[in-house]
């Protein structure tokens, strides 16, 4: 409550006139920031990918930017349809290196549980269909890709999504995000195909709102492209995508 | 609002105006049916605008009517809150609901969030739901969507929300007293997205 509030005013109005401000300011950016101004989300369809690779820059920029190593995949997982009790699997390595392996979008609490057991400070979150959290999350600008350079690769079964981690490149203060979706209707991914991201933040990170992708993709993901099907696009230190079918 | 007009509304002030003065009575009932904090429930409010605000170019009419696509960015964002407490939450939001609440909107507000008691124990009872199935259940039975409209602010197809919906159902009913018809949840159906804003 506020006491300086205009009388007669309710809180619809006084809301609609902040809001009304962001997009007054919005409009008044200029055409060349767009990317910026729509950054991640708001220049394609939420259930379409767009032809072309503009998308790219600013996605590939933030990789190298706040995120210390990134890999994403496409997954066939069947979402939302598996019980809780078998969703993750965490199982430390003897070398250590912790492999999880995901395979159903539920129960992200328990998955940031099992991986901080692990040793592994780690926050979860699994959003609807198309949606990705805002960036960024880390207020660590810059980032020391090579601090960050660690073993961690995604890859894909029928079933599931396994990454395998060095439970050294997360150190103090570092967390492994973790954040996945289903694809959106009508993507151009397998029918009820899922999304994996993991990367690694350096400091505090913030809590993850939700914001609609552009083309699904998590955070920090990395995309094919065009013309060499099955062969990565990367840049910065263990970056990757791959999707695969049911 | 036309839906041609809505990838307006995030440069467009009086395009945003419309679609806000269509919305804001239902997103902030929306919210109510989840969040029974005032503060926490004007933040969303202002929250999910924003993030129609940076995303309405992401708004495709062939898939279903501008609410339906409104309602999946507030199920997703209040669905995040409830994860995370709202920690951190309205420190980084460039509009804070709560801090535009007066005193002559308290009344209304908690009215709002008195009425929608019964719904919020159902979506406290929805936690024991795998995600995708509890996107659909809210959206249907909280919201009063069609599962058509539901497929949309849940992003997956009709039939997958069809499915999702039949196992949620039977999952909840299972896990509240069994498969006796009193168990289903008995809420008052909200008016038909239609209805609410065109």
């Amino acid at each position: 409550m506020n006491q300086g509030q205009d009388q007669g005013v309710g809180f619809e109005e006084r809301l609609l006139a902040e809001l009304r401000v962001v997009v007054e300011e919005r409009a008044a950016m200029p055409v060349d920031a767009g990317v910026e101004r729509n950054r991640r989300h708001a220049t394609e369809s939420l259930h379409g990918r767009v032809s072309g690779d503009r998308r790219l820059a600013p996605r590939l920029a933030f990789g190298g930017a706040a995120v210390a190593a990134v890999a994403a995949g496409v997954l066939a997982v069947s979402s939302g349809t598996g019980d809780t009790s078998s969703a993750f699997a965490v199982e430390p390595q003897g070398d250590g290196m912790v492999r999880v392996e995901i395979s159903s979008l539920s129960d992200a609490e328990g998955l940031e549980k099992a991986l901080g057991e692990a040793g592994i400070k780690a926050d979860v979150n699994y959003l609807a269909a198309g949606m990705t959290c805002q960036e960024p999350r880390s207020g660590a600008g810059g980032g020391h890709p090579e601090k960050g350079r660690m073993s961690v690769g995604i890859k894909q079964t029928p079933e599931s999504a396994v990454f395998t981690i060095n439970r050294d490149a997360v150190g103090a203060g570092d967390t492994l995000l973790v954040t996945a979706s289903p694809m959106p209707a009508g993507g151009p991914g397998p029918e009820d195909g899922d999304m994996v991201g993991v990367q690694v933040a350096q400091g505090a990170v913030s809590a993850c709102v939700p914001v609609p992708a552009p083309e699904a993709l998590p955070p920090g993901a990395v995309t094919q492209s065009n013309g060499a099907p099955g062969s990565p696009h990367t840049t910065g230190p263990q970056q990757g995508f791959s999707r695969s079918s049911n | 609002m036309e839906t041609q007009q809505l990838d307006q509304i995030g440069t467009d002030p009086e395009a945003f105006e419309a679609f806000y003065r269509e919305n804001v009575e239902g997103v902030q009932r929306f919210v109510a049916r989840r969040v029974d904090d005032r503060d926490r429930a004007a933040d969303l409010t202002a929250e999910i605008f924003l993030a129609a605000i940076a995303s309405a170019r992401t708004y495709d009419r062939r898939l279903g009517p501008p609410q339906a696509w409104l309602y999946g960015i507030a199920r997703v964002t209040v669905a995040a809150d409830r994860r995370s407490h709202g920690r951190e939450r309205a420190r980084i939001e460039r509009v804070r609901g709560s801090a535009l609440i007066g005193e002559d909107d308290i009344a209304a507000m908690d009215a709002r969030i008195d009425a929608e008691a019964r719904s919020r124990e159902l979506y406290a009872a929805m936690d024991r739901l795998a995600e995708g199935e509890r996107a659909v259940l809210e959206l249907v039975v909280l919201d009063g969507l069609s599962v058509s409209e539901a497929a949309v602010a849940a992003g997956v197809r009709p039939v997958t929300a069809r499915v999702r919906l039949y196992r949620a159902r039977r999952k909840l009913r299972a896990a509240l007293e069994g498969p006796s018809p009193s168990a289903r949840p008995a809420v008052t159906k909200p008016k038909p997205i239609e209805e609410e804003g065109s």
